[in-house]
Parts: structure tokens; sequence; C-alpha cells
């Protein structure tokens, strides 16, 4: 018996770590205008950056298929005995969970768990980690998911904005809207709340206020067990938050992560964020 | 007619309630006559002619109270009544101090009838040592060193033996020798070559009082010139008045009861054993001066208390709440909004002169903008009334002006709900303190991070010179554009871009990166436009960004964070 795992583009582990692990990724979508693309597929970090600051239109994006879906579990479901449990962006932000669950049930829903992180990022991504070290263990796919049900309340992410103006585009505003309102341009800092819902945090005027704002945000949640850096765009500020998570956290193994095009696109370039992982306490 | 009453033949002169009160008059007609000279008074050339004014005005609610006094009143009536006014009445950090200077003497005298020798140096003794009570950090070559000399050669007349006139005769001569000594006593003053301002006024006001009561016009020795300064007390605070709260246990669940009591003629001291064990109760806070009280605690049976409260005074400004059910109150009132409730628990109140930033001030999530600031400082009074008006259970005050952080704090003190200041010195620093603003936080917590925010963010004014004065070896004209960076003359010249870009270079490259301006009432969209686009010449890395103040008397006020 073995338990695969699935996951979602937005998941932002390195690709080789994935690989390594076995756990398949199904890309949610991008659209620039008439044409799609796959979320780190076809369109890669870089390419991203460059259609966005050309666009006319905002992307717009769109979770996976349910046939996308379907292919993965068909495929990892060929032995009788083997299970899935697949992983994926908060619900309140994506239908992906939708289509994960259309397609396990007409896979094989006895055999096919559907997470919901109620996270996003590498928040995701850590709990991704957490049911691959389980199924290495042995445990078996229920084991695991209230295993994981437990866990995404402590996995969380801390995120500085450039601008709402992305945020607002794609119309995840959420209780955001609340700090909308000045005539003033403000650099928002946001989280995700207990559903995985956008909530505001903070409001500064300057990068480096809130880039200091985050490391402080971050030390509050201490112990940690995983931590990562996410950024859009420069990496130059998120190498800095790198080194204050480091000075916080010595030893510990700190990813650093361009976003996902389809994060991306949300958030907009100039982004910058913690994602942790609690201890449990 | 001499002013000075005998008590009997041939005892020494003793001063009444009514020279007193007539004193005190005739000190507000001087200060009236000198107020436009004090508010020119200042270390540096800017319009806030404010020393003077606010001083003036102080002593004018003082003399409100007075007035009405019967012409026969004590001089411990007198005394109080203009304590009281001033109180309510003060404005600006000057007004404060003085409020402060007549508290004490109020103190001294609440059981005189009369003045003598000996109680007019213990006055003047008590004025001083509550005034330098309510600045946190006393700087020599202000106020409250006149207040302070001033007493002390009350003290080493008495003990010479001087009579009324010959004590009076001391004091004045010693408070302007003590306002010429502020000329050297702070660099700013001696830098700028003026006296301090506050500390003019305050000889003033003694001068006119001591000339009254003695009905007599005294020699003035070194009556200081046509310099001066106000010293503003910095990031002073008023402590709390009257009796402390005491710390010790709390019993148990009741009602919280919160009310000013007016005139009760009693201590706090003396209130607390006549409201009852409640009262007594080391938690209880019981503050202020007789006849203005705040009184809070927490009692299982508030209408006994209320009866005791309301047999010693007028009660205002009830507010009793039942503690056990509060909790439950605050849990429902997240899922069904009451519409009559139209409290909040927490708001910011904050002070602002200019349509432009009082919209700010409200999009960025202020319950109440009072209108004042530079020039124009609102009254305690009605930093209160804004307090109350935000409808707010508690809240924190951003004075957004060096001159109003110690009346934010007198507010603050007085006022039944639980209020804290925020002591922003600019409305830059308001507006970061703003930003960090969060209403599901607790008070404290707010300010903490409110105070937070506001270290690493600059202030440019810039406006006019209200006179001549000196920029280091530079001459700056009357009405020349001047630019302060932090309070602080840092450059000069007749057009505002060079003024605001060598304000703009004294700060360390790096340490900023966004940059505002606020265009003032006067100034023209198109100079505004202008001024940004030097400014992104200039300094390529900054962002700019331009909004409408609306303030008077700044061409500009630029925030640099």
């Amino acid at each position: 018996m073995t338990v695969r795992i699935v996951t979602d583009s937005t998941c932002d582990l390195p690709e080789s770590r994935r690989q390594a692990a076995g756990v398949v990724t199904v890309p949610l979508r991008l659209h620039f205008g008439d044409r799609e693309f796959q979320d780190r597929v076809d369109m890669d970090d870089r390419q991203f950056l460059e259609r966005l600051s050309s666009a006319k239109q905002p992307p717009r994006t769109s979770q996976p298929p349910p046939g996308d879906f379907e292919r993965a579990y068909r495929r990892l479901l060929a032995d009788p005995a083997d299970e899935v449990v697949s992983i994926h962006i908060a619900a309140a932000l994506s239908g992906t969970v939708g289509s994960a669950t259309v397609a396990a049930q007409a896979v094989d829903p006895h055999r096919i768990h559907v997470v919901d992180s109620r996270t996003v990022s590498l928040g995701t991504g850590f709990q991704v980690l957490a049911a691959v070290e389980l199924a290495d263990q042995g445990r078996s796919a229920q084991e695991i998911v209230e295993a994981l049900s437990s866990m995404s309340h402590r996995t969380g992410i801390i995120c500085l904005l450039d601008t709402l103006r992305f945020l607002q585009l794609g119309g995840r505003i959420g209780r955001v809207q609340a700090i909308l309102g000045s005539a003033l341009s403000i650099k928002p800092l946001i989280s995700l709340g207990e559903d995985g819902a956008v909530i505001p945090i903070g409001r500064v005027r300057s990068r480096k206020v809130g880039m200091l704002r985050l490391s402080e945000l971050l030390v509050e949640h201490r112990p940690l067990t995983r931590c990562g850096v996410l950024y859009v765009g420069d990496p130059v500020d998120a190498e800095h938050l790198l080194r204050d998570a480091r000075g916080t956290f010595p030893g510990m193994d700190i990813l650093l992560q361009h976003a996902s095009p389809v994060i991306g696109a949300h958030c907009g370039p100039g982004t910058v964020a913690y994602c942790y992982l609690e201890s449990r306490s | 007619m001499a002013a000075a009453d005998p008590a009997a033949p041939g005892a020494p002169l003793v001063v009444t309630g009514r020279a007193l009160s007539q004193g005190l008059e005739r000190a507000l007609t001087r200060l009236g006559e000198q107020k436009g000279h004090i508010n020119e008074l200042n270390v540096f050339p800017v319009p806030d002619g404010d020393t003077g004014t606010n001083m003036h005005l102080t002593l004018e609610a003082a003399w409100r109270e007075v007035s009405q006094l019967p012409p026969d009143a004590p001089v411990s009536a007198v005394t109080k009544a203009a304590a009281h006014g001033s109180l309510m009445g003060a404005r600006g950090n000057s007004g404060v101090i003085l409020s402060q200077v007549l508290r004490g003497w109020s103190v001294s005298l609440r059981e005189q009838d009369s003045l003598d020798p000996e109680g007019l140096a213990e006055a003047l003794a008590e004025g001083s040592r509550v005034a330098y009570l309510a600045v946190k950090r006393p700087v020599e070559g202000t106020m409250l060193s006149v207040a302070r000399d001033a007493a002390r050669a009350a003290r080493q007349a008495l003990e010479k033996g001087a009579d009324l006139p010959q004590l009076v005769e001391a004091v004045i001569a010693e408070s302007w020798a003590a306002v010429e000594r502020s000329r050297d006593q702070m660099e700013v003053l001696r830098d700028a070559g003026v006296v301090d301002a506050g500390g003019f006024g305050l000889a003033v006001i003694l001068t006119a009082i001591g000339e009254r009561v003695t009905g007599q016009a005294p020699e003035r020795s070194g009556r200081a010139r046509d310099e001066g300064a106000e010293i503003s007390p910095g990031r002073s605070g008023v402590r709390v008045l009257g009796a402390a709260a005491a710390v010790a246990p709390e019993g148990g669940f009741g009602y919280c009861t919160e009310f000013a009591l007016i005139g009760a003629e009693l201590d706090p001291i003396e209130i607390r054993s006549r409201l009852g064990d409640d009262a007594e109760d080391d938690s209880a806070l019981v503050v202020g001066e007789p006849g203005l009280l705040h009184v809070h605690l927490h009692t299982k049976e508030p209408w006994d208390l209320l009866v005791r409260a309301a047999q010693l005074g007028k009660i205002e400004r009830l507010k009793v709440e039942d503690m056990t059910s509060q909790h439950q109150d605050a849990q429902a009132r997240g899922r069904s909004p009451d519409q009559t409730l139209a409290t909040r628990p927490l708001g910011v109140v904050a002070v602002a002169q200019g349509e432009g930033f009082r919209e700010l001030l409200l999009g960025l999530g202020a319950a109440w903008v009072v209108e004042g600031g530079q020039g124009n400082n609102p009254s305690t009074e009605q930093l209160l009334q804004g307090v109350e008006d935000a409808g707010a259970e508690a809240v924190l005050l951003l004075p957004n002006n060096d001159n109003l952080v110690l009346g934010a704090e007198q507010a603050a003190e007085l006022c039944v709900r639980e209020a804290m200041v925020v002591p922003s010195h600019n409305l830059p620093q308001g507006i970061a303190a703003l930003l960090a603003f969060d209403p599901g936080a607790p008070l404290q917590v707010n300010r903490h991070r409110m105070e937070r925010a506001m270290e690493g963010v600059h202030a440019i004014e810039v406006t006019r010179a209200v006179r001549d004065s000196q920029l280091g070896d530079q001459k700056v004209v009357e009405g020349a554009l001047i630019g302060l960076l932090d309070g602080r003359l840092v450059s000069s010249g007749s057009e505002v871009e060079p003024v605001v870009l060598s304000a703009l270079g004294e700060l360390p490259r790096g340490s900023v990166e966004v940059v505002t301006l606020y265009r003032g009432a006067d100034v023209e969209t198109e100079a505004s436009e202008r001024l940004e686009q030097a400014i992104r010449e200039r300094f390529t890395e900054l962002e700019v960004e331009r909004h409408d103040g609306g303030q008077p008397l700044y061409q500009f006020i630029i925030s640099a964070e």
C-alpha cells in the first residue's frame, strides 16, 4: 500500500523537491487576453513578469479543469491498494479544491482524499512536505488527512504587497477592502484568516518599514518548524528577509522561492512574504 | 485707592480676595497688550504666534470664572476659580503650565481668606512645585524657571522680614531677572539672542498682580526687551493631577462607574473617604482638583455611591457599566450590530487644520478630527469635547502639533473615558501613527505600535518667516520662505523648490523612500506639481506623492519616511 501525494502549481515548492518526493503537481491556468497558459508549465517566472509588464489587460487565473485531476488520479491509482492525498490552495481563494473533488468523485472517492490547506503558496507546500514524510513512514491516507487538519491552523503567510491594485483586480480583496478608502498610497500587509480568506494585518507607507514589520510579525509565531520566503519580481528584498529569518532561526532550512505566476498575478510584482509552519505547542 | 487693605492699624498689609481678583483682571489686560509681542518671541521665525495668545486665552478662562464670584469672595475662592477656569480653558503647552501654577496657588491658599507675606511666599512655592510636576522633563530657562526663581525670591525676602510690598517687589524683580537669564540658559535662545516667551508671559502676569495688590508700580529691574522665545517642553506630558491611584486588588465583578464630580469642595483624599469603601479601595481612581474631580471605580452598589456623590457635588458625564454583562455584550456585538449602539470600543481623535488633512485622517480611520493646529490651538475643553464626540469608549489622541501635546495629556487625564495620547508632534507623524492603528487591538498595544510607527518619519514644513532671523551665517529676512525639518530651521530662500530640496538634502541618504507633499490652502496646484517634479529630478530614488492638505500658514507640509 502506497499513499501518493498530489498538489497544485501554487504550492511553490521547488520542482526538484517535488520530483524527489514523487509529488504530482497539477497546474492552475493563467489567461493573458485570449491566450491560456499552464502555471509553471508553459509559463515561468521570467516570462510571466515580461508579459505582465506589457499586458494591456490584467491576467486572469482559473482552477485546473477536473479532467487534469482525473488523469493524474487514474494514473496514480493503477495499483488497487494505493491511495491519494490531494492537497490544495485554500478553497476561499480558488476553485481548485472543487475541481479536485469533482475528479475524485468520478475516479474513486474512497481512495482519494482532497484536502483544503486553508492557506496558499509555501503554506500549502509545508503541508505537502509533511504529508510526504508521513506517507514515507507508512501512514494511511486517513491518518495523513487527520494530521494535516490539525496542521492547517499552524501554517500561515504574512505578506507585504507593493500595491493593492492586483489583489483588487483579481477580486480577492475580501476584508482588505476596509483599509482602502484612503487617498494615500499605502502598502498593505496581508495574511489569511482561519478559512483562508485574505485579511488585512497592517498598512505602511514604505517598503523598508513594511519589511521590518514582516520580520517582527514572523518572530511572534515562534517556535517554527518550517519557514520560507516568497517573492514576486526582484529577489533583492526577499534575500534581505531570508537573512533576517536565518538570524532568527539559525540552522533552519529556509526556502527562498519566486511565487508561481498565478499567485504573482494576484499579488503583483514587488510582493514579499514569509510562509511558516508553527511548531506544535 | 489702596488695593491692599490693612487688616488692622499697624499690622502688616494683607491682600484680600477682591484685590487679588482685580490683580488677575489687570494681568489679563497686560497680557492682552503684550500677547502680540510675546507671540513674536519665537526661536524660529515660524508663524506659530501661540505663546502669548495661548497664555492670554488661558488667563481669560481663569478670569471668566473669577468674575462670577461675589466681590467679597475670599482669596481661597478667587484662586480656586482661577485654577478651575484655567484648567478647562488651557491652550497650548504654555497655557497648561500656567494653569498648573494657578492650581498650585489654589492648593496652597485653599483655607486663606486673605494673603499675607507668608501665604504669598508659600503659594508661589506651591505654584512652582505643581507646574514642575506637569512637565516630565523640565528645562532650565523657561516659564518653570521663572516660577521657581520668583518663589525663591519671595522666601528669601520673607526670611529677611520683608513686608508685603517689599516681598512683591522682590518677586517682580527676580522674575524679570529670570526671564533675562533664560537667554543664556538655553542654547537655542542664546543662538537666537532672545528670551523665553512663556517666562516673559509669566513675568507680565506676576508684575500686573503685584502692582495691583500693593497699589504701586514697582521698578522693573532688567526688563527683558523685544526678544524672547518660547521653549516648548518637547515630549513632555502632564502627570496625574491630585491624588494618585494606589495599587490593590479589586474585589470581583460589579459595576464600572465613572463620573466627573463638579463643585465638591474637598480634596481627592477627603472625597475618597466620603464616597465610602469602594472609593477607598486602592484600585479606585479619584483625581483632579477640589471642585473638578474625575472618579472611576468598581462597585457592587453604584446607587449607594451615587447618592453619596450627589451630596458632595454635581455629577456629570456619568457612566455606569455592568461588568458582568459587558463581556457578553462584547461577544454579541460582533454578531448582531446594534444600531442604537453608536459607540465603538476604540477610536482615534486627531487634531488637524485644513479640509484635505481632515478628510485624509477620517479616510484613514480617525473617529473624529478636532479643528486646530498652528496658531489656532484648541483648548483642553475643546479637546475633551472631541474625545466625547468621537463616540468611542476608549480614545487615542493625536495632537499632531508640538504645542498641543501637553494639552492633549491634560484632556486625557480629565476625560471620563479611557484616553491616551500618542504624542505626535506634527501631521506626518500623526498620519504614520494612524496607519498603524488597529481598532481590534487593545489601547495600550495600539499606543505602543503607533509610537513605534512615528519613529523614522520626518516632517518638513515650509512657511514664511514672520520676522528677521539668522540661519548659520545667513540672514533670513521677514517674509522669506523657510524650511523646518522636524521643527528645526534648516533652509530659507525666495522660492519653494530650493528650500524644500535643501531640507530634504539634510536627511541621510537612503533613510527615506516615500515623500508626500501636502499643499497648503494658498498654494496653486501647479506649484505643487513643479515641486514634485523638482524632487523627482534631484532625488531619483524617491517615490513622490502629492495631496491637498488645505492647511493655513504652511505652503507645504511634507512627510519623508
